[in-house]
């Protein structure tokens, strides 16, 4: 029987003065200094989860499932920054595995993690630390064996139907892809087909268009100076072979 | 043998291709003006956290969606109109808090498309105006290990056309005030401004927002500019960046307002509160944008040859040999190759749009067209209608970007920055 899969939580919020940057990060990724990419493919929602399948700069393939979080005074004592701007934190888990469905109690088990860290971030915004996750089992059902899709929103999930939109689709390509949009990758089966097509067809020009073997022809003749000189120009014998002009 | 048959079906069919498309060429009428595809001029606000970036954005779309007595007006994809849309009714909602700041994940770019109506009624597309909006921190923090974001956001500013500082004005008040967070705050955006300013070749228009906070330094707009210009020039590293670009290119400072005088006032803690009763009234919002075009045009003129341009420039009011269009599209391939490095890559049709540029908004251009454009116009209306109304359309367009900075200008005098202060 395999093992329960598990979680790791995460965290990206502002603070009062301090901009939006990674205050929890699953603890494999801050070993290996994997984790900014949590920065670009986590985007800030309407109340539905978001699930994304990412690849991370280390060639990880991860899915990670975020939530916002609106600060309220339960949270933390103030509610807004400095330019009067509601605080919110997007949190969240990442897992090893395809999220068919995010279970809201993995959610509440990571937003518990990531207020505390939070809460400790808010007492000295000036020296941010990024605080390892730890792990922790999912009730939510995964698919251990990743297949190659995009992003799916949970729209059933917590039995609330979203309003709109009905179905978030961010291809995993472009969640990779970083910040500023989905740059269109062509998959290279298509390049090794147009290439293999554009051989063919030429081939095929070729061999249509090659004259009848038949009696040669004479080339024409050209006469040729003694001034030294380097050769100018070519011409294809009708029955073959080649005269080249100059000398 | 079989090589040398490729090789000469190969040639053969290059050859036939060349003479093809040679005789299309002399035969065909010229490509209509508004099926291709347009410039696009890219440019990137820098500013940090709270300075006002994303609520300018959603203001100077919403002023400059509909032309609001200007020749020109702006769309964008439905996408972006919609959010655009909800940030700016999220901002004049008086019950509602400022909107969130905008985090890493949501940077994106807008895309802007200037249109023109014409006389007959036909709506052209003029050019794009690319410009992106990111979180402030990514431009002043350090960066998580592996996010790529800020080495993209350098590379933005590396190939924009203009770039926007938005300087904080709520900053700059606390400045006024005597407050050290706004003196250490408004240091650091801009240091971090300021670095990479330095390195850039293109046009630079600062902004300060929030102005409607900054209202009782004085009553005369033009006096309160300056008191602020005064005071940002006794910056060491803004002063010295004005210095080193305004003998070589635009350097602006705009005062702007997304919400206008009407609309907010500082409370008890200093914070900036919507008031209750607020009306929103935006100032100068569309004049960042204006400028982008004339300013790339006015830095064009100063790295271009004069003897060269005035050469050209004589070649469009003979227009002899290659006929009105060809000899525009010529005037624009001299400009785009001789001053390639400030223009950088347009894409679309770029030769036409630089070359009417070039008459409006050159100085050598506007010198010697009043009469030869006039015969050109006749010329252009023999060879085709639909090309002359659309380069009319588009070159009131570039006159109406002209105008507005003029206006602003003779507004307000210290909105042009120099090294003389």
């Amino acid at each position: 029987m395999a093992p329960s899969p598990t979680g790791w939580p995460f965290l990206i919020a502002a603070g009062r003065h301090r901009d939006y940057s990674i205050l929890l990060a699953p603890e494999f990724l801050v070993q290996d200094l994997d984790y900014g990419f949590l920065d670009e493919v986590v985007k800030p929602g309407t109340g539905q989860p978001q699930v994304v399948d990412v690849h991370t700069r280390a060639g990880r393939r991860l899915t990670v499932v975020s939530a916002t979080h609106p600060l309220t005074p339960a949270d933390a004592a103030e509610t807004h920054d400095e330019h009067g701007r509601p605080m919110r934190l997007l949190y969240g888990f990442v897992c090893v595995h395809r999220i068919v469905e995010p279970d809201r109690a993995d959610l509440e088990a990571a937003f518990a993690v990531a207020l505390d860290a939070y809460r400790r971030f808010l007492r000295d915004e000036d020296s941010p630390v990024v605080t390892a996750g730890q792990p922790f089992t999912l009730r939510s059902a995964v698919i251990r064996h990743p297949e190659p899709v995009g992003a799916r929103a949970a729209d059933q999930a917590f039995g609330a139907r979203p309003q709109w939109p009905a179905r978030v689709g961010v291809p995993a390509i472009a969640a990779a892809d970083g910040a500023f949009g989905a740059r269109p990758q062509w998959p290279a089966r298509v390049g090794v087909l147009a290439i293999v097509a554009a051989v063919a067809l030429t081939v095929t020009l070729v061999l249509w268009l090659r004259p009848q073997p038949g009696v040669p022809q004479p080339c024409p003749t050209v006469t040729v100076g003694a001034v030294p000189c380097t050769p100018t120009a070519t011409f294809a014998c009708p029955g073959g072979g080649v005269r080249r002009i100059g000398c | 043998m079989f090589a040398l048959y490729a090789l000469a079906t190969v040639v053969g069919a290059v050859a036939v291709l060349v003479v093809a498309i040679r005789s299309r060429r002399r035969s065909a009428p010229p490509p209509l003006p508004d099926a291709g595809p347009v410039p696009t001029f890219k440019v990137v606000a820098l500013g940090s956290r709270g300075s006002g970036k994303t609520l300018l954005l959603a203001s100077m779309y919403h002023q400059m969606q509909t032309p609001s007595g200007r020749s020109y007006f702006l769309t964008a994809p439905y996408e972006q109109v919609v959010l655009l849309n909800q940030w700016f009714t999220e901002v004049a909602d008086t019950s509602r808090a400022w909107p969130a700041g905008t985090s890493v994940g949501e940077t994106r770019e807008f895309v802007f498309t200037v249109r023109t109506r014409a006389p007959s009624g036909a709506l052209h597309t003029v050019m794009n105006i690319g410009y992106l909006e990111y979180a402030g921190g990514l431009l002043t923090d350090a960066q998580a290990p592996g996010s790529t974001g800020q080495a993209e956001l350098l590379q933005r500013i590396d190939s924009a056309h203009a770039l926007v500082g938005i300087i904080d004005g709520y900053r700059v008040r606390q400045c006024l005030d005597g407050q050290y967070e706004g003196q250490m705050r408004l240091q650091q955006s801009l240091t971090a401004m300021i670095n990479l300013m330095m390195l850039v070749s293109c046009p630079i228009t600062f902004v300060i927002t929030k102005w409607d906070i900054l209202r009782d330094i004085d009553v005369d707009e033009e006096a309160r500019l300056r008191s602020v210009r005064k005071y940002l020039m006794s910056n060491n590293g803004f002063r010295d960046l004005v210095q080193a670009h305004s003998p070589h290119r635009v350097v602006r400072l705009i005062p702007v307002s997304a919400v206008g005088p009407d609309f907010t006032e500082l409370d008890a803690e200093g914070r900036i509160a919507k008031l209750p009763d607020g009306e929103m009234h935006p100032t100068n919002v569309d004049a960042p944008l204006s400028a982008v075009v004339p300013d790339v045009f006015e830095q064009v003129e100063r790295s271009l040859d004069k003897a060269a341009l005035h050469a050209a420039l004589d070649q469009v009011r003979r227009q002899t040999r290659l006929g009105p269009v060809g000899a525009l599209a010529e005037l624009g391939t001299f400009v785009l190759n001789a001053a390639g490095k400030v223009l950088g890559p347009l894409g679309g049709q770029a030769a036409g749009f630089v070359g009417d540029a070039a008459l409006e908004l050159l100085k050598a251009g506007r010198d010697r067209s009043a009469d030869p454009l006039a015969h050109l116009d006749r010329r252009l209306g023999e060879v085709d209608r639909t090309i002359e109304e659309f380069r009319l359309a588009r070159r009131k367009v570039l006159r109406d970007f002209q105008s507005r900075i003029d206006v602003l200008e003779g507004r307000l005098p210290s909105s042009r920055l120099s090294g003389e202060d």
